[in-house]
């Protein structure tokens, strides 16, 4: 960690940052991060310059911008899979003082090829040394949610790519995490299969409102989910707009469709989106 | 008849067809052999035949010979190849689970793997002697090397989601190890032990070969030395019978275990 790091990362006590981070249960700060050249010479790119974004429990929010925004990136950073270079993230903890528990969606489901799909929701159970008999009627529990009651014997090859990503979003869900981390987990999904594990995702978490970081590429995907949709810039990236989305819910793919204010708020981000692309390109440019 | 018309007239399904292809391999293959002697086309001085070979197997059958240098050959193999596929599992789980020792013992490990190591053999005979010791170091060197890369590779190319899934889930060191790494190398563990039974074989045959007072090998030798083709060919034919059904063994335990391959959409 740099110096600008610990400088920037401030006592648990007695300071507004933390008053601040405990009403929300995702702070981060003047987060950024560069990578170095592959040789010697060549100069680092900026990947994130400066990530301000706080998220309220039980809020869902995405993030959209442009092809390598640092999107991803910024994700990692939250599940702790990027060691943090200069800025502050928290993540809060719990009420027994534990850090908070996440759970991860990739766009890839990552399903364990030898395990039965019971088997893989399973497994963040397991991890956590919830037992045997419980785990067994959690998992069962959640995949019946996801409409996938008769396959727990099946294994990851004979079922669809749709089905292995309702059982890697099951296996996200069963541990109840009380962060979900999202990346693309819709994306490989052919556009019949999205609408339809859209519409099941955003049933259950009006049931459960848990706190959600969504990031996406489908501007209707992030309004129909969401509770804000923030705008990346182009690399190095940073939160530039924001919207609140104030459609009322329960909401229905086929209700929003035709809704003005839905397609206001897709038309406001993909203007956005349109403004940073031009800057990326030009950037690009030789 | 093609094939095409088996399948229409008969109704005969792939699996059959692969059958009944195999048997034809088989004894158009003998057959062809034997007649070729039987018809004085070819000597049997230098090809022997299978009537020939059937015989001498019933001879060495019947004073127990074939049975005492089988067993010889097949100890100091399969003693070879349990060690080799202990030492090599181990080894390359070692190889893979520190990335520091991993990528500095590469290139060694390439090196040794591309060292023909059957040339070893008349060292190793210097060290051990004559006798079980130096067969079973050659089978040994022949297995611990492809055994030790095949589970290197095997932990390698695990997907690197599912580490950073249960990085994500706080997992230990060891269930990462035991629910992840050691399954995903399970598949080429296996393809590892299939090759390497006939290196063991091939280990403890050239042993033999540089010195021993039994085995397969020292049959082949000592019939060698009277221009006995059948006396070489028969021990050949028991050795690669039993590496056959070795190799189906495996391959039915392999299918076992790893059903969830197979398994299909």
């Amino acid at each position: 960690m740099t110096a600008h790091a610990a400088a920037l990362r401030l006592p648990a006590d007695a300071q507004p940052a933390a008053a601040a981070a405990r009403e929300s249960a995702v702070l981060v700060r003047g987060l950024s991060y560069s990578v170095r050249g592959a040789r010697r010479r060549e100069s680092g790119t900026d990947i994130l310059a400066g990530v301000d974004l706080a998220i309220a429990p039980r809020q869902f929010v995405s993030i959209v911008g442009p092809s390598g925004c640092g999107k991803s990136t910024l994700l990692n950073f939250l599940a702790g899979l990027l060691p943090v270079q200069a800025g502050q993230v928290d993540l809060g903890r719990d009420a027994g003082g534990k850090p908070r528990t996440l759970g991860y969606m990739f766009q890839q489901h990552g399903l364990l090829a030898w395990r039965t799909v019971q088997k893989n929701v399973e497994l963040g159970l397991e991890v956590a040394g919830v037992p045997a008999a419980e785990r067994a009627e959690r998992a069962r529990a959640m995949l019946a949610d996801m409409g996938l009651q008769g396959f727990e014997r099946h294994y990851p090859r004979e079922i669809s790519g749709g089905m292995c990503q309702r059982v890697a979003l099951a296996r996200t869900l069963a541990t109840q995490p009380d962060l979900i981390l999202m990346d693309e987990p819709f994306g490989a999904l052919d556009a019949q299969t999205r609408t339809f594990i859209q519409e099941m995702f955003s049933q259950y978490w009006e049931q459960h409102r848990k706190t959600v970081l969504f990031v996406t590429h489908d501007l209707a995907e992030a309004v129909f989910l969401s509770d804000r949709v923030l705008v990346m810039s182009a690399r190095p990236g940073r939160i530039v707009a924001e919207y609140d989305i104030d459609l009322p819910r329960p909401r229905s793919i086929d209700a929003l469709r035709a809704e003005p204010r839905f397609l206001s708020l897709i038309d406001g981000l993909w203007q956005d989106i349109k403004a940073q692309s031009a800057i990326a390109m030009k950037g690009r440019a030789p | 008849m093609s094939i095409a018309t088996v399948q229409a007239g008969g109704g005969l399904g792939r699996a059959a067809q692969v059958r009944l292809l195999q048997a034809l391999i088989l004894v158009g293959t003998l057959s062809a052999w034997e007649g070729g002697v039987r018809s004085g086309l070819v000597d049997p001085f230098w090809t022997s035949s299978p009537s020939l070979i059937a015989a001498a197997f019933w001879e060495s059958l019947q004073s127990l010979a074939i049975v005492r240098h089988t067993g010889v050959t097949l100890a100091e193999a399969l003693a070879g190849l349990a060690a080799g596929c202990a030492g090599g599992i181990l080894l390359g789980l070692l190889l893979g689970m520190s990335r520091v020792v991993g990528a500095a013992a590469e290139p060694f490990v390439i090196a040794l793997n591309s060292l023909p190591r059957v040339a070893l053999g008349p060292l190793i005979v210097m060290f051990a002697g004559i006798g079980f010791a130096s067969k079973f170091l050659l089978a040994f060197s022949l297995v611990v090397v492809p055994m030790m890369i095949n589970t290197y590779e095997g932990i390698k190319s695990v997907d690197r989601i599912q580490l950073n899934l249960m990085h994500v889930l706080r997992a230990s060191r060891r269930q990462v190890f035991f629910k992840v790494l050691l399954p995903n190398c399970v598949p080429w563990i296996f393809s590892g032990i299939r090759v390497s039974i006939s290196f063991a074989i091939i280990g403890a045959i050239v042993g033999e070969f540089i010195s021993a007072r039994a085995g397969i090998g020292y049959m082949i030798d000592e019939a060698a030395g009277g221009f006995d083709t059948t006396g070489m060919l028969m021990p050949l034919v028991v050795l690669m019978l039993i590496a056959f059904g070795l190799d189906r063994l495996v391959l039915a335990a392999s299918e076992r275990l790893l059903h969830w391959r197979d398994a299909k959409a």
